[in-house]
């Protein structure tokens, strides 16, 4: 298994000139699985996933240099550019004036019709309910509860305050336990 | 990171399956970066071209179209006649003839042309 290097180790490689492509394979070596399973839990379908993050990393690239702050931002740049191209994918997908959150009933056919032999009812269930939720919300729960970011993270990321933060990340919670309690019953 | 775990298990793609597609998309932005940055650097290099462009040769122009557009047209212009040197062919030809064939020429020229 190759080593993984430091955020401060990687931000000083892209920094020097000749290194940069060698920092940042190290940097999608570091986050890209990371990334992948964040941008595919907003967008559900593999084949949009692999879109969204080839044109995630194309923007990475191509705007290394205008990254400005420290190593300990790193991170929550990258993921925010993810969450940008993910949800611009998603309102590519809407029609003009309609809200983002119409395309949850796509995404939740989407889910339906992917091909989930090795999930549990457990998760299916799990990845239903998340899709009742609305979006900027869910974006929150997925970075908090999967990613397992920090609400400083998260708050970088979505330029929302920690507070509010907290709050949609309770809310969210508290539908998924009663959508799940409610039709953990049915199946 | 149990999380991530349990969200992996909701779909098909394997971790080493992840691995290879985030490889190939990072040839890929390498790639297309290179590409996109090289169009921009030649997008900046022809608009200040064109910018050198204009700066240079609008003046040039107007210096140019400046004696059209300020010429004065009220002046007369002047005939051929009154500009040829000497006297021409009509005149020369009145100076030969008598003043007798010159008062016919006058006469035929208000004559009635005969019909033929």
């Amino acid at each position: 298994m190759p080593p993984i290097h430091s955020d401060a180790t990687i931000l000083s490689m892209l920094r020097r000139r000749g290194d940069e492509e060698k920092g940042f394979r190290l940097l999608t070596a570091k986050y890209g699985q990371s990334l992948y399973w964040h941008i595919r839990r907003t967008v559900i379908g593999h084949d949009d996933a692999e879109d969204v993050l080839q044109e995630t990393m194309i923007q990475i690239f191509c705007h290394l240099e205008t990254f400005k702050g420290e190593a300990s931002q790193l991170k929550a740049w990258i993921f925010r550019i993810a969450t940008n191209e993910a949800l611009m994918h998603l309102r590519r997908q809407t029609r003009l004036f309609e809200r983002i959150d119409n395309v949850n009933p796509l995404l939740l056919a989407r889910l339906q019709s992917e091909d989930t032999r090795s999930a549990d009812d457990a998760e299916r269930l799990l990845q239903e309910a998340l899709l009742k939720l609305p979006t900027q919300q869910r974006i929150v729960f997925n970075m908090r509860y999967f990613d397992d970011l920090s609400y400083q993270e998260i708050s970088e990321i979505t330029g929302k305050n920690i507070g509010t933060l907290k709050t949609n990340y309770h809310y969210a919670t508290a539908r998924l336990k009663q959508f799940i309690s409610e039709n953990h019953d049915t199946q | 990171m149990i999380h991530n775990n349990l969200s992996h298990d909701s779909f098909v793609e394997s971790t080493e399956y992840v691995n290879q597609l985030v490889q190939r998309c990072t040839e890929n932005a390498i790639r297309e970066g290179r590409i996109r940055q090289q169009r921009t650097l030649l997008r900046h290099r022809m608009l200040a071209a064109a910018a050198v462009v204009t700066l240079v040769a609008g003046p040039l122009v107007l210096w140019g179209l400046r004696d059209s557009m300020f010429e004065n047209t009220s002046q007369p212009t002047h005939t051929i006649a009154e500009n040829a040197e000497g006297p021409g062919p009509v005149e020369e030809y009145l100076a030969r003839i008598s003043d007798e064939e010159a008062q016919q020429l006058i006469v035929y020229e208000f004559e009635e042309i005969p019909e033929y």
